[in-house]
């Protein structure tokens, strides 16, 4: 029973709440603009609108907001994940709007890599912008209403100084919000100042007996099964944090309450699925036969969303892991692959050196495209299929480092895989309005992106004939995709003509590994 | 049991008057200082003249983005209330004053006055 009125509202723009057709990838096509068809059928496919009870309440929801619901709901407050086309009727009562977002003005990758290349602003900009520009709100702001928001993109809003004072978001908070969500809240209720911002240390990050477990589902079946990371690589966040493994029988729990509600597929979250249950980088095998096969007697479906390829070689090599969990995986008769982001990052072992030096544990970071190159072929062999993220633009990179990354690109060609190039985008550039005018393309630069471009079209029709989207309810869908990769290879010839470019000749063969 | 975060103790830095890249450098010295103390949080607080202008994060922003060790909370006050705060503060202070601000300052043994412009 959902009443009335509800206090606390979370909720967020489309392109967030949706569950992309039950495809996490296609939620990737919410980071771009809309490109060679009208924004409307783009949002289509990209973001659907979410399902919802005569409440309007989302049947899946972010898991970001499913847990602070859970917390919120835990200390005695009403409150509601709301889908962002119902917060209307409910705003004039709430005493707080409460938002979270991946990338709230697409300053992160890959919408910045869309809009540097595209020069138009991506679709969830433009959605979240639209979600904030409601009079609903700005109604509600007249009569007290207090806005507070957070998520993994809270610290793009120091860069939009002027929305966050035009939208009159009261609080930002930027950190795991657990320890300092009810505070905030509590003063909402005491009528006390809120803080402007809020950035959580690693001192008041929560234990795992202080992270709530969801009581609705998430997106896709979302569940965390870590938080941190050990491997402290230069451009990420994530490994400041503390490291913390979630039991199996809290990640049991979850994946059961989405299964109650109808989501049969799951997500595992973690930076690194591979080192769940891990001590520092050593793999726990036992911990990952466990977590799958629970995972396997519950879902139809698993993903996982990171791994990184030095785990993936280490646990294949050390204890023929990756075949067994792929076993497990399979068994079930229904599911012949698993997705997952991996970080590729670079070719260049000079640079994965400087940048990354844990990255590729136990391997020396001398042997990072070996590594990689390895984690591929074991991948391919055993029907994973990731989209792997390649860097440009680091302040240390050279030519000569672009160089080894184009050549290893063509070296994984014949390996089923997405590979998408990200900017690093300096801070100090995202000051400037047109930022993504800023930023410096060189050929070197040009001639990784276009082998990213004809390798993963090249994989992604194969993917999405053989195992995306193989459902016959999936078939117009899968119309739309084959054709908008059609338009992209078209699209791609004519640039490359446009630029005085050769088309790329790439003779890799696959590798025939030894027994 | 939730540990909550704002409820534990902080060391405050306040500012008074326009901040400035001054002030701002002298800012990011004591948070040095602090994290070099063990000191986990932070509270920065900013005395403004009219309420809502958040002006000021344009400036501090190079500040919250570069801290990766210690919590800080970022709140604003209002100018006429620096006075009354500072006649009943229970833990040291070290308050940042653009030389420019007009405010008459009442120097306690807990306030550590630091002027900047």
């Amino acid at each position: 029973m959902c009443p009335e009125k509800i206090d606390i509202i979370l909720t967020t723009d489309r392109t967030m709440m949706s569950n992309h057709h039950g495809k996490e990838f296609l939620g990737f096509m919410a980071t771009g603009p809309a490109i060679g068809m009208p924004e409307d059928l783009w949002m289509w496919i990209a973001a659907p609108k979410m399902k919802t009870d005569e409440f309007g309440r989302p049947w899946q929801a972010p898991y970001a907001l499913r847990k602070l619901e859970a917390l919120l709901i835990d200390h005695g407050y009403n409150a509601a994940v709301i889908d962002p086309d119902h917060v209307d009727k409910y705003l004039p009562n709430a005493k707080i709007l409460m938002l979270s977002h991946h990338d709230y003005f697409a300053l992160c990758p890959p919408s910045s890599e869309w809009w540097i290349v595209t020069k138009k602003e991506p679709v969830n900009a433009k959605s979240f912008k639209k979600f904030m520009e409601k009079p609903s709100i700005r109604e509600a702001k007249k009569n007290g209403l207090k806005i507070i928001v957070g998520g993994p993109s809270a610290w793009q809003w120091l860069y939009k100084i002027d929305l966050w004072s035009r939208w009159m978001v009261d609080t930002v908070v930027d950190g795991e919000g657990e320890r300092v969500t009810i505070d905030l809240v509590k003063r909402v209720f005491n009528g006390e100042p809120l803080p402007r911002y809020v950035f959580v240390g690693p001192r008041d990050v929560p234990s795992i007996e202080e992270i709530p477990l969801i009581k609705y589902a998430s997106i896709n079946g979302l569940v965390e099964i870590m938080r941190g990371c050990p491997r402290g690589c230069k451009f990420c966040s994530v490994t400041l944090r503390s490291l913390r493994h979630v039991p199996l029988e809290m990640i049991e729990k979850e994946i059961m309450i989405n299964v109650q509600q109808g989501v049969r597929n799951g997500i595992l979250h973690s930076e690194d699925v591979l080192l769940y249950g891990a001590r520092g980088i050593n793999i726990n095998p036992d911990a990952l036969i466990k977590l799958h096969q629970m995972a396997r007697i519950h879902l139809n479906e698993i993903a996982w969303s990171h791994a990184s390829l030095a785990a993936i070689k280490n646990a294949e090599e050390k204890y023929k892991l990756i075949s067994r969990i792929m076993e497990i995986v399979k068994s079930n008769g229904v599911q012949n692959y698993l997705g997952v982001e991996v970080g590729l990052e670079t070719g260049s072992p000079r640079l994965a050196k400087k940048i990354m030096p844990a990255k590729s544990l136990p391997y020396p970071a001398e042997s990072w495209p070996e590594v990689v190159e390895d984690a591929f072929i074991i991948m391919h062999e055993n029907h994973i299929i990731p989209a792997a993220t390649i860097i440009l633009g680091l302040p240390e990179e050279t030519p000569e480092d672009l160089a080894q990354t184009a050549e290893l690109i063509d070296r994984l060609r014949p390996y089923r895989s997405l590979i998408v190039p990200m900017f690093f985008v300096p801070m100090g550039v995202l000051k400037n309005k047109d930022w993504f005018t800023d930023i410096k393309i060189t050929d070197e630069h040009i001639e990784v992106m276009r082998r990213c471009l004809w390798h993963s079209i090249h994989w992604a029709e194969d993917i999405v004939n053989r195992f995306y989207l193989n459902k016959p309810g999936m078939a117009p869908l899968k119309f739309m995709l084959k054709t908008f990769l059609r338009y992209v290879r078209w699209k791609g010839r004519i640039v490359e003509r446009k630029l005085g470019l050769t088309p790329i000749q790439t003779s890799a063969a696959p590798v025939v590994r030894q027994p | 049991m939730l540990k909550t975060m704002l409820g534990e103790r902080f060391s405050n830095i306040w500012y008074v008057g326009e901040v400035s890249e001054e002030g701002v450098d002298k800012i990011v010295q004591y948070l040095t200082d602090f994290s070099s103390k063990a000191v986990s949080r932070v509270r920065l607080r900013f005395y403004i003249d009219k309420p809502g202008n958040i002006s000021y994060l344009d400036k501090v922003r190079r500040i919250l983005l570069h801290n990766t060790s210690l919590s800080i909370v970022v709140e604003e006050r209002l100018v006429d209330e620096l006075q009354k705060d500072l006649a009943s503060i229970e833990d040291e202070v070290i308050l940042i004053r653009d030389r420019q601000s007009p405010l008459e300052i009442q120097v306690t043994e807990r306030v550590r006055v630091i002027e900047v412009g």
